[in-house]
């Protein structure tokens, strides 16, 4: 769930950034350290487009253990 | 006709079959119609004849059960109005209206055939029981949930639930490794029946094992299809109905070609209609977020272009207005100068003229001063001259006369000229003899005269004392 929230906080930041670009609230001084974190964030939402990391088998496993729990 | 048999009346079976043929012949002598539950539908896929499972219920309980037929030909006309008028096959669990007729058969015995059933009825009761499901969930204010449920910014974990052999599943899994190359979706089956009257439980069943691990989903995707199958009534059913308005992720259905929606359909979160358009919705969620990313970092490059090449531009402006500023300072300073220096040299001229003045008057003073000077000097250095002169010649006529005196006094005091005047010296063995007790008789003695020596020996010596 961290990481979901981390993805989702990372869009958000993403946003956030591009916002302030339109609106021209960003300076020379810190358009440099804003286009390097928009950079960063927008590598890692492209990374969450191509990577799932969920297991079947976990999935089932944990299943399992529910069932075994309710008995 | 009866035999008596051991003084009993008796009939053969076929007579009592006929008696009971002939009651029901004449007293059911036309088809009515009939409304009960058909429970079972009892199709026989080889000879294409059904044996429905009739019953009437009051509550629970049931007060009346029959089993009927529905011939080939007739099951398939009946059916055909069905799938147009209710959008699905004659199937079990439904209220029927229905046309019969009674006979009875001495082999087969009662039959209950059904000739037609009224669609309408169905569709009516249907609808009723649909109505009174949406009218349960809108009472328990649970109609809107799963709408308002919070949807993940991407579905990219789907708990899907469908059978495998569906074609519905299929198309939609296609679909989604279509794109495996730009995104990648996890999907995971959970098989549930789709048909029939257990349809709904087995999906709930499915619905609540999910609901243990949901933490590992982003939606759930109910899926079923390749068109005129079997009905969709189960997706009515209240319980079903509210697994899903109730359900703590976003369910998305895709069941199936419904000219009306069911209530599954009205009370989830998405309802693509067919598993294809649910499957193209998921897509179309990624390549949105993949457009905003792109349109994110286009804005960003634009933008920082923009900024850039206006800072640039300003930069260019500044620095010819700084260039044209420093000539034009450069110029007033020379001008400034240039000013500044004929000042200088005039002032140079008119001060050097001044100085030089009174420099020559200076030279004048000095030079005035000094041949006074000199002139003093010279009429001092004259009077020296003279007190030295003088004081000179005084001196040297004063040793002039000393010397003169001293001259006659070592004349004087010559022991020649001494001698010359009787005085003698004498000598003893070469010393002088100067006291009388230094003399003995025959003391050899040396008496140096003004003009020779006199050697003698003492023959005695008297003291004056």
């Amino acid at each position: 769930m961290n990481e979901e929230l981390t993805y989702t906080a990372a869009f958000e930041e993403l946003q956030h950034i591009v916002n302030e670009i339109e609106q021209g609230d960003v300076t020379v001084d810190i358009l440099a350290e804003k286009v390097k974190r928009a950079s960063i964030l927008i590598g890692f939402c492209k990374k969450t487009l191509r990577t799932t990391e969920e297991d079947v088998k976990s999935i089932l496993q944990e299943l399992e253990q529910e069932k075994d729990h309710e008995a | 006709m009866p035999e008596l048999i051991a003084g009993k009346k008796a009939f053969t079976l076929f007579e009592v079959a006929e008696s009971i043929r002939k009651v029901i012949a004449e007293r059911y002598t036309t088809r009515f119609w009939i409304r009960a539950e058909m429970n079972k539908l009892n199709f026989y896929p080889a000879s294409g004849h059904c044996y429905p499972e009739l019953v009437h219920k009051e509550g629970n309980k049931i007060k009346a059960e029959f089993r009927s037929v529905l011939w080939k030909t007739d099951f398939e006309r009946i059916n055909r109005q069905f799938k147009i008028l209710l959008g699905e096959s004659l199937h079990d669990g439904i209220k029927i209206l229905f046309e019969a007729g009674i006979t009875f058969d001495a082999q087969y015995g009662m039959t209950l055939r059904i000739y037609d059933i009224d669609v309408n009825y169905t569709l009516g009761d249907l609808e009723a029981e649909k109505h009174a499901s949406i009218e349960r969930l809108k009472t328990e204010g649970v109609f809107q949930l799963n709408k308002q449920v919070k949807h993940a910014l991407l579905p990219r974990r789907i708990a899907i639930i469908s059978i495998e052999t569906s074609k519905g599943y299929a198309d939609f899994r296609q679909i989604l490794q279509s794109q495996q190359e730009r995104y990648s979706i996890f999907h995971m089956l959970f098989p549930t029946l789709l048909q029939g009257d257990k349809a709904a439980e087995s999906i709930v069943k499915q619905l609540r094992r999910i609901r243990k691990i949901y933490h590992h989903f982003d939606i759930v995707a109910i899926i079923r299809g390749g068109g005129g199958e079997v009905g969709l009534t189960c997706f009515n059913h209240y319980a079903l109905a509210r697994e899903i308005s109730t359900y703590p992720l976003p369910v998305y259905t895709g069941i199936g070609h419904a000219t009306n929606e069911t209530v599954s359909e009205l009370v989830s979160y998405f309802n693509g209609i067919t598993p294809t358009k649910v499957a193209e919705h998921i897509i179309t969620q990624f390549e949105t977020f993949d457009q905003t990313l792109h349109n994110a970092e286009k804005t960003i490059l634009d933008y920082a272009r923009h900024l850039a090449s206006r800072q640039h531009r300003d930069i260019h402006v500044f620095g010819n207005r700084l260039h044209q500023a420093a000539i034009r300072l450069t110029q007033s300073q020379t001008e400034t100068i240039g000013h500044l220096q004929i000042r200088v040299k005039q002032a140079n001229r008119f001060y050097a003229k001044t100085a030089f003045s009174q420099l020559e008057k200076q030279q004048d003073a000095l030079n005035k001063a000094q041949s006074a000077l000199l002139s003093l000097k010279k009429a001092d250095l004259r009077l020296a001259e003279d007190r030295l002169r003088t004081s000179s010649l005084n001196r040297l006529e004063e040793q002039a006369g000393k010397i003169s005196i001293n001259e006659r006094l070592v004349h004087t005091l010559d022991p020649k000229n001494i001698l010359k005047r009787g005085y003698s010296i004498t000598l003893k063995n070469g010393r002088l003899v100067t006291t009388f007790e230094s003399i003995a008789p025959d003391d050899q003695l040396e008496t140096i005269l003004f003009n020779g020596i006199i050697q003698s020996t003492v023959i005695s010596s008297t003291t004056e004392s």
